[in-house]
C-alpha cells in the first residue's frame, strides 16, 4: 500500500469518527459528567421554567388586570 | 488577475474553511456540512440570531469555492473591523462573551440545533457587543446527545472567568499561553478553597475535573447508549452555566480608578483646552479609524467616537479597560473597542506557525494613532531610546497626535527619580529630532503652563 493510500485510509477513518463525535475532543469524562448531573439539571430547568412562567405569565397578568 | 489565499488558521473544522479572494474574506461550506447549513438557514435560527445581533451575518455567493469538488456553498461573512482575543479583554467583556455563547446554545437547542464546539475565539466584539462569528459551528441536534462543547466552554470561558474573579485578573493571560483556554486540572489547582462554596463552580469545574481525570486514559469515546441526556437537561445545563457565570464578579481596586481623578497634571482650563485641541486635530486629519494608545479612562477615545471614527482604546490597566467598556455599554457606543495591551509585551502571533492568532500589530492599520501623555512612560519606564519610539510610531499609522511631556514635568521627574536617571536622553529637542526623521511636524500647541505640548505629525511618505 502506498503512503498516499495509507494516509487516505487514516483520514477516512478519522472523518467517519468525526461524523459521530465532531472534530473536537469533547472529553469522555465531560460527557459522562453531563449524563451524571442530567437529572439534577433537568429538575432545575423544570423548576426555573415553572418559576419564570408564574412570574412572567401569571403574576404580570394579575398586576395588569 | 484573481488572487486567492487560503487562510492558515482555518483548518480545524472539516465543515469548511476560510480563504481570501481579491481582498475579500470568503468561507467555503463543504458538502459534509450541507444538512446542518440548510437547517441553520431554513429553520429560522440564522435569522433569529442575526436579528438579535448575536451572529455575524453573511451573504451567499455564486462562486466555485477554493476546492470546488468539496464545496456546497461559498459565503461572505460581514467584516469585523478589528479582531480581538480573550487575553485582551477586560473581565466584563469576557463575561459578556460567555453569556452570548450560552444564549446562542440555548436558542439553538430550542430550534433543534446545537453548538458543536464552544471556542472563545468564535466570539468577537462588533459594534460594541460580543458577536458569534463561526457560522459553521451549528449542527443538527440529535435527541439524547450531550453537549460536545461543554468541556470547551468550561475551559475557554468558565475557568478563566473564575480565576479572574476569585484570584487575579492577570490570570486571563493564561489564555495567551494556551489556545485551549485553561485546562480544568490547572484551574482547580489555582482556584482558592472558597470556590467550593459556589455550587456552580463545584459542579462545572471541581467535580467535572475529577470525572474528566478519572477517564483521561480512555482511548475511545463512550458509546452513544452510555451518554444520553434529554434536551431539558441540556437546557438546564445552559441555565446552570449562565447562573454560574453571572455570579462571577470582578471589582478593580478602589485606588485604581480613583487616582485618575486625582491627577493634578492639568488645571480644568488646561484639560478643556487639550480636549478642544484633540478634537480639532482629529477633524483635521479626516481619518476613519483611530488607535488610542494609553487610553486611560477613554475620555479622548470617546471624542474620536463622537466624530464618527472607529476607535480602539488600548490600555495596560485592566481597570481602565473595564471602565471604558462599561461606560461604552451604558451609552450604547458602537464604535469603541477597549482592549488590554501592554506595549512593552504586546500580543504576539500564536498557534500554528504563529499565524493562528495574529499579533496585535498585524490585525489592522489605523489612519491615526493618539498617544497622549504616553511617550514619557515608553521612554522612561520602558527605557526605550527616542529613535526606537519614532520608528515604532512610523510603522503604526500615517498620522500621529502625540502629547509630549517635558523633562521638567512632575510626572517625568517622578519617573526619572525611580530610575535613578538610568535611561536614554529625554527632552523636547531629542524628541523633535528623532521624530522628524519619519514625520513632518504639522502643528505643535502647548496645552499646559508646564510645557506639555500637543503635536500633529504626518508621516513623510503619507
Amino acid at each position: 500500500m502506498s503512503s498516499f493510500e495509507s494516509l487516505y485510509g487514516a483520514l477516512t477513518a478519522v472523518s467517519s469518527s468525526m461524523r459521530l463525535w465532531g472534530y473536537l475532543d469533547p472529553g469522555t469524562g465531560s460527557m459522562l459528567f453531563q449524563v451524571l448531573v442530567a437529572g439534577l439539571l433537568s429538575a432545575s430547568f423544570f423548576l426555573r421554567s415553572g418559576a419564570r412562567y408564574i412570574r412572567d405569565g401569571v403574576l404580570l397578568k394579575l398586576r395588569r388586570s | 488577475m484573481t488572487t486567492q489565499t487560503l487562510s492558515s488558521v482555518s483548518f480545524r473544522d472539516p465543515a469548511g474553511f476560510v480563504y481570501c479572494q481579491q481582498g475579500d474574506l470568503r468561507r467555503q461550506v463543504n458538502l459534509v456540512y450541507r444538512e446542518h447549513y440548510d437547517r441553520l438557514m431554513a429553520g429560522g435560527l440564522y435569522e433569529e440570531l442575526v436579528g438579535s445581533g448575536l451572529l455575524v451575518q453573511h451573504e451567499e455567493l455564486e462562486a466555485p469555492g477554493w476546492e470546488p469538488e468539496l464545496a456546497y456553498k461559498v459565503i461572505r461573512p460581514e467584516t469585523i473591523p478589528f479582531l480581538s482575543y480573550p487575553y485582551e479583554w477586560s473581565f466584563r467583556q469576557y463575561r459578556d462573551a460567555a453569556l452570548v455563547a450560552l444564549e446562542i446554545q440555548r436558542r439553538a437547542l430550542l430550534r433543534g440545533m446545537t453548538l458543536k464546539d464552544c471556542s472563545v475565539y468564535n466570539l468577537q466584539f462588533h459594534r460594541g457587543r460580543p458577536i458569534f462569528i463561526d457560522t459553521l459551528s451549528f449542527e443538527t441536534y440529535r435527541e439524547g446527545s450531550p453537549w460536545m462543547g461543554y468541556r470547551q466552554f468550561c475551559e475557554h470561558f468558565l475557568a478563566p472567568l473564575a480565576l479572574m474573579s476569585l484570584v487575579d485578573h492577570r490570570l486571563s493571560q493564561l489564555c495567551r499561553a494556551s489556545l485551549e483556554g485553561v485546562a480544568l486540572d490547572l484551574a482547580v489547582r489555582l482556584l482558592p478553597r472558597r470556590s467550593w462554596l459556589r455550587p456552580g463552580l463545584v459542579m462545572h469545574l471541581h467535580l467535572h475535573e475529577r470525572l474528566q481525570r478519572a477517564h483521561a486514559d480512555e482511548l475511545m469515546p463512550p458509546s452513544q447508549d452510555r451518554v444520553r441526556m434529554s434536551k431539558r437537561a441540556l437546557l438546564g445545563l445552559v441555565d446552570s452555566l449562565e447562573a454560574t457565570v453571572r455570579g462571577l464578579r470582578w471589582k478593580p481596586r478602589d485606588s485604581a480608578w480613583a487616582s485618575y481623578y486625582q491627577d493634578n497634571s492639568y488645571s480644568p482650563d488646561e484639560f478643556d483646552r487639550k480636549a478642544r485641541l484633540v478634537r480639532e486635530l482629529l477633524v483635521r486629519t479626516r481619518g476613519e479609524s483611530v488607535w488610542d494608545l494609553g487610553a486611560n479612562t477613554g475620555y479622548f477615545s470617546r471624542i474620536a467616537c463622537e466624530l464618527g471614527l472607529r476607535t480602539v482604546a488600548f490600555d495596560s490597566d485592566p481597570a481602565c479597560v473595564e471602565r471604558i467598556y462599561q461606560e461604552a455599554r451604558e451609552r450604547g457606543e458602537t464604535r469603541l473597542l477597549p482592549l488590554l495591551l501592554d506595549l512593552f509585551n504586546p500580543s504576539p502571533g500564536l498557534g500554528w506557525l504563529n499565524q493562528e492568532r495574529a499579533s496585535i500589530f498585524e490585525r489592522g492599520s489605523p489612519d491615526l494613532v493618539m498617544a497622549l501623555a504616553l511617550i514619557h512612560h515608553l521612554a522612561l519606564t520602558g527605557n526605550q531610546p527616542m529613535d526606537n519610539l519614532a520608528e515604532f510610531f512610523r510603522r503604526l499609522a500615517p498620522w500621529l497626535v502625540l502629547e509630549f511631556v517635558p523633562e521638567n514635568d512632575p510626572q517625568v521627574r517622578s519617573l526619572s527619580a525611580r530610575r535613578f536617571g538610568a535611561h536614554h536622553a529625554y527632552n523636547r529637542e531629542i524628541f523633535e529630532k528623532c521624530f522628524s526623521k519619519h514625520f513632518l511636524i504639522i502643528l505643535s500647541e502647548p496645552v499646559t503652563a508646564a510645557g506639555r505640548t500637543l503635536y500633529l505629525l504626518r508621516r513623510r511618505d503619507a
